[in-house]
């Protein structure tokens, strides 16, 4: 937010606009006036209190100081110079035709009305310096920072022209202050002809002799008089001269003039360079860091990566041990199974004899053992076919006699060994 | 001459760091790049390895279960002289079930295996076949893990044939 006070000083009284921008938008907040003292040193001491009053209750950024026509003396010059600047450097010396005093007295400021090939006639406003002073002091001493000094007839000029689109306007402008008419004769929407006049005087003849130059009427502002309005059918338009005054600190003018001497003046400062060298720096910048975040990110995927491997190593030396305790188990599983397995073995081996021994056969001793060997000793008919069925059978496998056979009343003993076919 | 300096100073900063960059910091990144790739590979080729992990230890798990289920019927017994004693009462037990006379029983040594022990013991004992045949169907038949390892049985009167004599080795398992 941006606060601006348009305070414009009158012969008898002073007006003061506050005016904050917002968001862009500009908008006046609020509005003051004051009756000014007719004695001078109390009239100086007024306005310095009117400062310290206004930076007291709104703080503003700045203020915009508008003066009336009668603190400005004004010519129209014509010189050959196209060029700001030049026209600017010649015034300098120009003016010296033009004003009483030497010209480092006063504060000028021109703009340009019309150019004709390398010819240009200029509007030359010019304000005493020490009556801008007496303002300025007072604004410093309130501590008030000053925006810019300006005309108010002038500003309200440029007010007429933003609320009149119309061009090639050729017309009486009139602002009427505590004490004159200024008057500003337009041609083709340029001041072509400015005059102050006391309210003592005749208006209406200077308007009547007026309007033979300027035909397409007249306009009105200020503190207008309803009789004098009356009788020379002017058109009047409204307007606070302390909110235009106050508005030039937001918008560009048509008619552009500032008095604020430059020593005064805020000093803008100049980003162009600090940006191209930011640029330049930031560029270089750039270009320099490109190779260690390259780097860097390099770095940091191949540590992600590496950290990630690490931790499924630590996963896989698990898994490693894993299959190290299934090997386990499993040996002892398979252990087990086998214990399980030829913990029947002597019951099968009774099983298989009883089955494969012919009936008239008995034995007398029988020995077995866990890795499958098994003797056996006993009687039979015939010992050999014993060793033929013996054999016949999946069950045994290398049966063979472990002593010689004795007969004896009809019966064969006989002493086999063999061992147990399969697991 | 101070602002000159400050360039100058600038300039040959700016230059510094180009050269570090170029010499240095490029061919780093660049070899950085090359250890990605491969490391890359190998986090690939690991991560497909760790995906097998869950299919071992369903087998484990399966392996673990069968295992148990077997270990039931060791000897709990932790020390050795005990576990003898349990296995000698438990075939006490089922001979007198069978009603096979014993004559002796004895402990024999220790049988050392990878993760278990073999707890043995010597039976001699008398009966008939269908005490003998009674005592082998329960010690097959027996919840505890119980291996005949040797077997000798003989007619003692060739007179009397239903007379027998049985010598036995038996062996337990107990954990290691």
């Amino acid at each position: 937010m941006r606060r601006v006070i348009g305070v414009s000083f009158d012969s008898r009284s002073s007006h003061a606009s506050i005016v904050d921008k917002r968001f862009g938008a500009v908008r006046p907040l609020k509005s003051e006036d004051w009756q000014l003292p007719d004695i001078q040193g109390k009239r100086q001491q007024f306005i310095a209190e009117i400062f310290t009053k206004l930076k007291k209750d709104y703080s503003p950024d700045g203020i915009v100081i508008g003066l009336t026509f009668n603190h400005f003396s004004h010519h129209i010059i014509e010189l050959p110079l196209t060029k700001k600047e030049e026209i600017k450097n010649a015034l300098h010396y120009e003016l010296e035709k033009y004003l009483p005093l030497p010209v480092d007295e006063y504060i000028f400021d021109f703009i340009i009305t019309s150019k004709v090939s390398d010819k240009a006639k200029v509007l030359v406003l010019s304000a005493k310096r020490d009556a801008l002073k007496s303002f300025i002091d007072a604004a410093s001493g309130a501590g008030l920072g000053i925006f810019s000094i300006r005309c108010s007839i002038i500003e309200a000029l440029n007010n007429f022209f933003s609320a009149n689109k119309v061009k090639n306007l050729k017309c009486l402008f009139i602002h009427v202050t505590d004490s004159f008419y200024e008057i500003v004769g337009l041609k083709d929407s340029v001041p072509a002809f400015l005059k102050n006049i006391h309210k003592d005087k005749n208006i209406i003849l200077e308007i009547e002799r007026l309007l033979s130059s300027f035909p397409d009427g007249v306009y009105m502002s200020g503190k207008t008089d309803p009789s004098t309005v009356e009788k020379i059918n002017t058109r009047i338009f409204p307007l606070s001269i302390s909110n235009a005054i106050a508005m030039t600190a937001f918008k560009k003018q048509p008619l552009s003039f500032n008095f604020l001497p430059v020593e005064f003046s805020r000093k803008k400062t100049d980003y162009y360079p600090y940006l191209l060298g930011g640029t330049a720096a930031a560029t270089v910048l750039l270009f320099l860091l490109t190779a260690p975040l390259s780097y860097y990110k390099g770095h940091r995927a191949m540590k992600l990566i590496e950290d990630r491997i690490s931790v499924i190593k630590k996963q896989a030396s698990g898994l490693l041990e894993l299959k190290k305790r299934l090997e386990s188990i499993q040996m002892d599983r398979k252990f087990l199974y086998d214990y399980k397995n030829r913990r029947n073995i002597p019951l099968r081996v009774i099983r298989d004899l009883n089955e494969v021994l012919p009936k008239e056969a008995w034995l007398i001793n029988l020995s077995v053992d866990d890795k499958g060997k098994v003797e056996m000793e006993g009687f039979a008919r015939r010992a050999s076919e014993l060793v033929l069925s013996l054999e016949n059978t999946k069950s045994f496998k290398n049966v063979s006699f472990s002593a010689p056979i004795t007969a004896r009343e009809g019966e064969e003993r006989f002493s086999l060994k063999m061992e147990i076919e399969g697991p | 001459m101070k602002k000159k300096l400050y360039i100058v100073a600038i300039a040959i900063l700016i230059l510094s760091l180009f050269i570090y960059e170029y010499y240095f910091v490029m061919p780093q990144s660049e070899s950085i790049r090359g250890s990605i790739v491969s490391k890359y590979e190998t986090l690939q080729k690991y991560e497909k390895f760790i995906n097998e992990v869950g299919t071992t230890e369903d087998v484990i798990k399966k392996a673990i279960e069968d295992t148990d289920n077997i270990e039931a019927g060791l000897i709990k017994e932790g020390s050795k002289f005990l576990a003898s004693a349990r296995l000698q009462r438990k075939v006490e037990d089922l001979a007198e079930k069978a009603e096979l006379k014993i004559m002796s029983i004895r402990p024999l040594n220790v049988v050392k295996y990878d993760t278990y022990t073999g707890i043995p013991l010597y039976l001699d004992g008398s009966g008939d076949i269908k005490q003998l045949s009674e005592f082998l169907r329960l010690i097959e038949s027996d919840k505890m893990l119980i291996k005949i390892d040797k077997i000798n049985v003989s007619v003692v009167n060739i007179q009397n044939p239903k007379d027998l004599r049985v010598r036995i080795q038996i062996s337990g398992l107990s954990r290691a």
